[in-house]
């Protein structure tokens, strides 16, 4: 499966697997492939979905990914998803697969938005002249869906669509010789090849190159050098006007324009968040919305059921009483209901504190995403990226994270330089906090005061514009183009938000609660040995004196190392006791939030940037948020706010 | 009959014109005029398509809209006359003349006649049609390829064509179907440039914008003029900028323009 981003291709794989894969709103959902297999008809297929592409010419990382498994797999078909209402940008693509020679079904999907946008889609004439089944559908509805699985079976090649000159077309027959051996045994038209090389695909340059000699390389440059020679246009000028020359007139003969029958309320809606000044209120509205979902009935009313009433009333005290009529030894007892206890501390954080708050905000998130608001936040936010030595399209890695730093530091490398990717791992190890952190400090905010929260974000936003903007002065090199798809708004579905949301808490659950167990296992140990004791003193002169809170708190962040949100759940839990005073939860959230990374995070940032940039990010990454928090604890100590 | 083509439909309209401005109505006439002009008789085809009347005395006279279409092909002739006799100074004025009518647009030839003063007749003393930049008596010419970070918010343009040095930016442009030809439109300047590029939107930064040249003031589908406010680009959800009640930014830029236009 191939097209474009954000077109549909993970629900239509879900539909041809009957697995469900993030489906999101907005581009770039998808980085990795991903393998599944279906019995969407008689045959099972092994079905390959692949991160959206602008065209078979790979930009970035995820596209080439995209492209491999289209040289490299020889694949039975291509199924083409596509967004009807692109026509243009869809037959661009297709025009370079028809080269290929690789069999395809087009999908045109979204034909709901396309009719809404007045667009009339002569899907005949367009399967006849492409000589492929095309098939349209709306891929969220299972409108068509049924077609697409049987018009599989009858993909056929596409007719060629873009035409060359003659003597265009006489060099690439010289080229497609010197390039066969490489591709033929591919599967791939050598003729296809040649006009990818030709176009200026570097990655499968180098691949040829080192396959076929670099005496075929100079025979091909050699043959190009002299056709220019003879034309004041580039060989891959050439190649591109004609393709889209030849595309404009198959969108010309197949589409027709009608008056839009539209939301126009959802269009003014779409353009009125990305206003200067409306979009910066619809911000802090959707950031007030999500406090009042997660923050009061996440955190409170849930967490207050589940911790109090069900954990705390109910099954600690069976537990414990069974256990003592049961087990006498008491290390053992202390080990499962004790103050660290397994139960009593492991369990009842990840299912009652920090379960309920994640749950909320991943239903949450998830809303955001599917809507298409989040790459309107980018367009907001981008001038400030600039600032940070960032382009704008590192603001999706970045909203990423707010779902999982470790998987977002991943995503970095979807970024086009070094520096950016640098910069952005960098930024979400330091501020951004993952989805139970943030939904566990949504909660724990929530206990200081209702504006808390935006003096918390506001203070480590601060800190990351801070740093990115010194970042990005010191580090050396360029930053990308921003170029970034705005999708439009979208109502969100309820299946697809409850399927995506249970999926995060499952992963939720396999994750982090064997971890919890383990941090409390550690703290049980460090507590019976009185090594807690020790580091609780020790520690005493920065959590204490610097920051000015109790040192009970120095179990939290010990538990931050391990995860994140662990520790916060530890600040929330002392919160919720009523033993942090308001200033103390706003200095404890923010230094939480600045804190190291989680285990999983370093190992990523280890895997990806190397031992010593990962080692010297946490070196600064600590002191940092603890000289940050000393600073937030003198000032609301001076200006008396949150006392 | 087979089909007029663009450029046959334009001649005999030009030679239906010549006709009535000499006062010759009789069909037989016009018909040998268009013989001349277009290379075969498609009086019969003017007909058909609503531009042309003949009474049942035979005499022959435009319809509305066929006036109006004449009135614009012959303008752009004689001012296509004009701009080679006095700009250029061509000794073969007709010729030109006969090529430059059916490659340029009304508004290349508003800028036309705007440069030349407004011209009343052509060299030949016959008259040229006044068209809407005489009626307002513009005085200066404003470009009509520019980079689109000039256009107006709202303002629907053709692109014409890209220029960059870099690869990269040209390519990742055209995989999201800006190429020429293509119909785009500024949705906003900040914070970050959004454009709509047919049904794609597309946020970017302004030196890339600046790459994009397009050609301006162009008819809409709807037949309505891009610019001079008076239908600005008006189609549906794409409304034009003013129509939107926020358009704080729309309107500070739309002001900018009026005043020098």
């Amino acid at each position: 499966m191939v097209g474009n981003a954000n077109v549909g291709k993970s629900v239509t794989f879900g539909f041809l697997t009957g697995r469900y894969t993030t489906v999101s709103n907005y581009p770039g959902t998808t980085v990795t492939v991903t393998r599944g297999r279906g019995r969407p008809t008689s045959q099972t297929l092994e079905i390959v979905d692949t991160p959206g592409i602008g065209s078979l010419l790979p930009m970035s990382e995820d596209e080439l990914v995209a492209r491999d498994v289209l040289l490299h797999e020889a694949p039975d078909v291509v199924l083409h998803v596509a967004d009807a209402k692109n026509v243009r940008r869809t037959l661009l693509i297709l025009s370079q697969l028809s080269e290929l020679g690789l069999p395809v079904v087009l999908q045109l999907n979204l034909m709901d938005e396309a009719a809404n946008a007045g667009l009339d889609i002569d899907v005949e004439s367009l399967s006849q002249k492409l000589g492929i089944p095309v098939i349209a559908t709306v891929a969220t509805e299972g409108r068509g869906m049924k077609e697409l699985a049987d018009s599989l079976s009858q993909a056929g090649s596409v007719n060629p669509i873009a035409k060359y000159s003659e003597e265009v077309e006489a060099l690439l027959s010289q080229l497609a010789a010197i390039v066969e051996p490489a591709f033929c045994r591919m599967g791939i038209s050598p003729r296809g090849a040649a006009i990818m090389l030709a176009s200026g695909d570097d990655a499968l340059w180098e691949w040829w190159e080192e396959e076929a000699g670099s005496e075929a390389a100079n025979a091909f440059r050699e043959a190009v050098r002299r056709l220019e020679a003879g034309s004041t246009l580039g060989l891959g000028e050439q190649l591109h006007s004609a393709r889209q020359k030849a595309v404009a007139d198959m969108v010309r003969e197949t589409v027709t324009h009608q008056p839009p029958n539209v939301g126009v309320r959802r269009v003014a809606a779409g353009r009125l968040l990305t206003h200067p000044f409306w979009g910066l209120l619809s911000f802090i509205g959707v950031l007030f919305l999500m406090y009042l979902f997660v923050g009061y009935l996440g955190a409170q009313i849930l967490v207050d059921f589940l911790e109090t009433t069900l954990f705390g009333s109910w099954i600690n005290p069976a537990v414990a009483h069974a256990l003592k009529a049961v087990v006498p030894v008491d290390l053992l007892n202390r080990l499962i209901v004790g103050e660290y206890g397994l139960l009593t501390m492991g369990l009842t954080y990840a299912i009652a504190i920090v379960l309920p708050i994640v749950g909320t905000f991943f239903l949450a998130f998830g809303f955001l995403e599917d809507s298409g608001y989040i790459p309107r936040l980018a367009v907001m936010a981008n001038r400030i990226f600039r600032w940070m030595g960032l382009s704008g399209k590192a603001i999706l890695p970045m909203v990423l994270g707010l779902g999982c730093d470790t998987m977002a530091t991943l995503t970095a490398r979807t970024l086009e330089t070094r520096k950016e990717r640098v910069i952005t791992t960098l930024l979400l190890a330091l501020g951004i906090p993952c989805s139970a952190q943030l939904g566990v400090i949504f909660g724990l905010v929530a206990f200081a005061s209702p504006t808390a929260i935006y003096f918390v974000f506001g203070v480590v936003a601060l800190q990351m514009v801070l740093v990115g903007y010194l970042a990005g002065k010191i580090l050396p090199g360029e930053v990308g183009d921003f170029i970034l798809e705005v999708p439009p708004l979208r109502m969100p579905r309820m299946r697809n938000l409850l399927s995506k949301t249970l999926m995060r808490v499952e992963w939720f659950l396999r994750e982090a609660v064997p971890l919890f167990l383990i941090g409390t296992l550690a703290i049980f140990i460090l507590d019976e040995t009185g090594g807690l004791q020790m580091m609780i003193q020790g520690a005493r002169p920065i959590v204490t004196t610097a920051l000015g809170l109790p040192g009970e708190t120095t179990v939290a962040f010990i538990l931050g190392f391990l995860r994140r949100d662990y520790g916060a759940a530890g600040l929330y839990d002392m919160a919720s006791a009523g033993n942090l005073a308001p200033y103390q939860i706003v200095v404890s959230a923010i230094v939480m939030t600045l804190f190291v990374p989680c285990i999983a995070n370093f190992l990523v940032i280890v895997k990806e940037r190397g031992r010593w940039m990962a080692a010297g990010m946490v070196g600064f990454i600590f002191p940092f948020a603890v000289i940050v928090g000393a600073v937030v604890n003198q000032l609301l100590e001076f200006t008396g706010w949150y006392h | 009959m087979s089909m007029m083509t663009d450029r046959e439909r334009d001649e005999a309209l030009e030679a239906v014109w010549v006709g009535l401005e000499l006062d010759e109505r009789d069909d037989q006439a016009i018909r040998g005029r268009i013989l001349a002009m277009a290379g075969r008789d498609l009086l019969g085809g003017l007909v058909g398509e609503d531009l042309v009347v003949v009474q049942g005395d035979g005499t022959v006279d435009f319809t509305h809209d066929g006036r109006d279409r004449g009135a614009d092909i012959i303008r752009r002739h004689r001012l296509g006359e004009r701009l080679l006799a006095d700009v250029l100074e061509a000794a073969d004025v007709e010729t030109g003349a006969c090529e430059f009518e059916h490659v340029i647009s009304a508004d290349v030839a508003d800028a036309v006649c705007t440069l030349l003063g407004h011209p009343a007749e052509c060299p030949h003393s016959r008259p040229i049609p006044p068209g809407r930049c005489c009626r307002s008596l513009t005085r200066s010419v404003e470009s009509i390829v520019t980079p689109l970070n000039e256009a107006e918010v709202g303002e629907e343009c053709l692109v014409a064509y890209i220029r960059t040095d870099n690869h990269r930016r040209l390519h990742k442009l055209m995989s999201f179907g800006i190429a020429p030809g293509v119909s785009i439109k500024i949705h906003q300047r900040l914070p970050s440039y959004v454009l709509q590029v047919e049904q794609t939107q597309l946020a970017l930064e302004e030196d890339i914008v600046a790459d994009i040249h397009v050609r301006r003031g162009h008819h809409t589908s709807d037949g309505r003029r891009g610019r001079h406010g008076e239908g600005a680009a008006g189609k549906g959800e794409q409304g034009p900028g003013r129509r939107s009640p926020w358009g704080l930014w729309n309107r500070r830029s739309r002001r900018g323009r009026d005043s020098t236009g």
